[in-house]
């Protein structure tokens, strides 16, 4: 334990994503594009490990919250996911994702001829028909993607 | 009722209203002339169309209004690369009511979101074909007298014909309905429409019309699309699965009868037109009454 935690900094403020299956940080850094803001300082734990759920990831996002399109997104793709905020060195809320119901703007249409797929200025929207595994249907074709369409998205 | 793009997005008591309304416009047509005096109806058209169109159109005309519109996209803008929210919205600024048929999915889900008219959907890709439907069903409760306790064969391409998924909604908001769907295995019903239907219609899944035609009230019978196949060989495979002729109707019920959104191509033998069976002609008839009742609910309520 004593190392793990000289491994993985505490922050300050901002955002804490734990029990990231391990191996998948990276993946979770890039599907919320933090790497593209060139001020937000990013702490990233791999394959460390909890007394909890073995070896897992761990990523630190300093001086920033994430969106609910944000939280959405990860709980789609990594569901089981929890998440810290932190304020002033302290945990002010602490919340598990779970698999929504509905995500805006996080996946795109698998459909070639669907509508969204065409320079229209609109979000994609999907409700998610079945969480295990995953079925989510697009609420503008109709169109029902499988889990491994979505995962190949992530 | 603001917009019709789904019939998953309408209501059953809605739907008897515009039966309806179409049947008291059929009885007495001159009653409602001039209804929509100074509206102006749009018809986009992005495929082709000749019932449809025309007959909302027709539709229109008979109320009194006006029509401006495109049948063919590559004399609009849109040849140019305007998306579907400009193309509506531009529209929506120079007529009272839209139809729109687009070869994409979606598109007219799309299309509400930048219409401040109503705008209803006369065919979106493969995705429904919710006004065709309506004068489905228009005809046959013309025919039967009612919606409910019906044995409905669904057959030929039910995956990529539009008017499949709209018409099983329909029949799925009526009381004890039971559908039996022929098609060859390639050509099923959509994981998706499927879905949408469990628990709401008795569904039996089947190649075998003629083993259950005794048993049907009517049968729905669609064109296999040629243009939905990939290539020449898997289309001449499924092309003539289903030819309804005089011999496969001999067993049906007496009150029987056929329908068919049209055009058909081989999958209604010529013969079969003379019997009183053949109902595609009239029910392509009712779609002018059907549309009047749409185009009134929608710009009067």
């Amino acid at each position: 334990m004593k190392t793990n935690e000289m491994l993985v900094s505490k922050i300050k403020e901002g955002t804490v994503i734990d029990r990231i299956p391990a191996g998948k940080a990276l993946k979770c850094v890039s599907l919320l594009k933090v790497e593209e803001d060139p001020k937000t300082i990013i702490t990233i734990g791999m394959r460390v490990h909890s007394d909890k759920v073995g070896m897992k990831d761990i990523v630190k996002i300093h001086g920033r919250f994430l969106t609910e399109n944000e939280k959405d997104a990860l709980a789609l793709f990594i569901p089981g996911t929890m998440i810290s905020y932190i304020e002033d060195y302290n945990v002010s809320k602490k919340e598990y994702l779970e698999t929504p119901d509905e995500v805006t703007d996080v996946l795109v249409c698998n459909n070639p001829t669907c509508a969204t797929n065409y320079r229209e200025p609109v979000v994609t929207k999907f409700t998610i028909m079945q969480k295990e595994p995953i079925l989510a249907r697009c609420l503008y074709c109709d169109r029902v993607m499988l889990e491994k369409n979505i995962m190949d998205q992530f | 009722m603001e917009h019709l793009v789904s019939i998953r997005d309408i209501t059953k008591d809605e739907i008897e209203k515009l039966i309806n309304q179409a049947l008291r416009i059929e009885k007495n047509p001159s009653e409602f002339v001039g209804r929509l005096k100074g509206k102006i109806l749009a018809t986009l058209f992005y495929e082709p169309s000749t019932r449809t169109r025309l007959s909302f159109e027709s539709a229109m005309l008979r109320l009194g209004g006006n029509v401006l519109g495109f049948a063919d996209a590559k004399i609009s803008s849109v040849k140019k690369g305007e998306s579907i929210a400009d193309t509506i919205r531009m529209a929506a600024s120079y007529s009272d009511i839209i139809v729109l048929r687009h070869f994409l999915e979606g598109s007219g889900r799309v299309a509400t979101e930048f219409s401040d008219v109503p705008v209803i959907s006369g065919g979106t890709g493969i995705q429904e074909h919710p006004s065709q439907a309506l004068l489905d069903v228009y005809t046959i409760y013309k025919h039967f007298g009612r919606l409910s306790n019906l044995k409905v064969g669904l057959v030929g391409d039910l995956r990529y014909g539009r008017t499949i998924p709209s018409l099983l909604y329909t029949l799925a908001k009526f009381d004890n309905n039971v559908v039996y769907l022929f098609s060859p295995r390639e050509l099923r019903v959509r994981m998706s429409v499927m879905n949408d239907i469990q628990n709401k219609l008795e569904v039996h899944i089947g190649e075998d019309l003629d083993k259950h035609i005794d048993k049907l009230d009517l049968i729905y019978v669609t064109r296999v699309q040629k243009e939905r196949f990939p290539d020449e060989a898997s289309y001449e495979r499924v092309k003539d699965f289903y030819v309804i002729d005089k011999d496969t109707v001999s067993k049906a019920k007496d009150d029987f009868i056929i329908l068919h959104p049209l055009p058909r191509v081989n999958e209604i033998a010529y013969e079969v037109d003379k019997t009183p069976y053949a109902k595609y002609f009239e029910q392509a008839k009712n779609g002018v009454w059907m549309r009047m009742a749409l185009l009134l609910t929608l710009l009067e309520e």
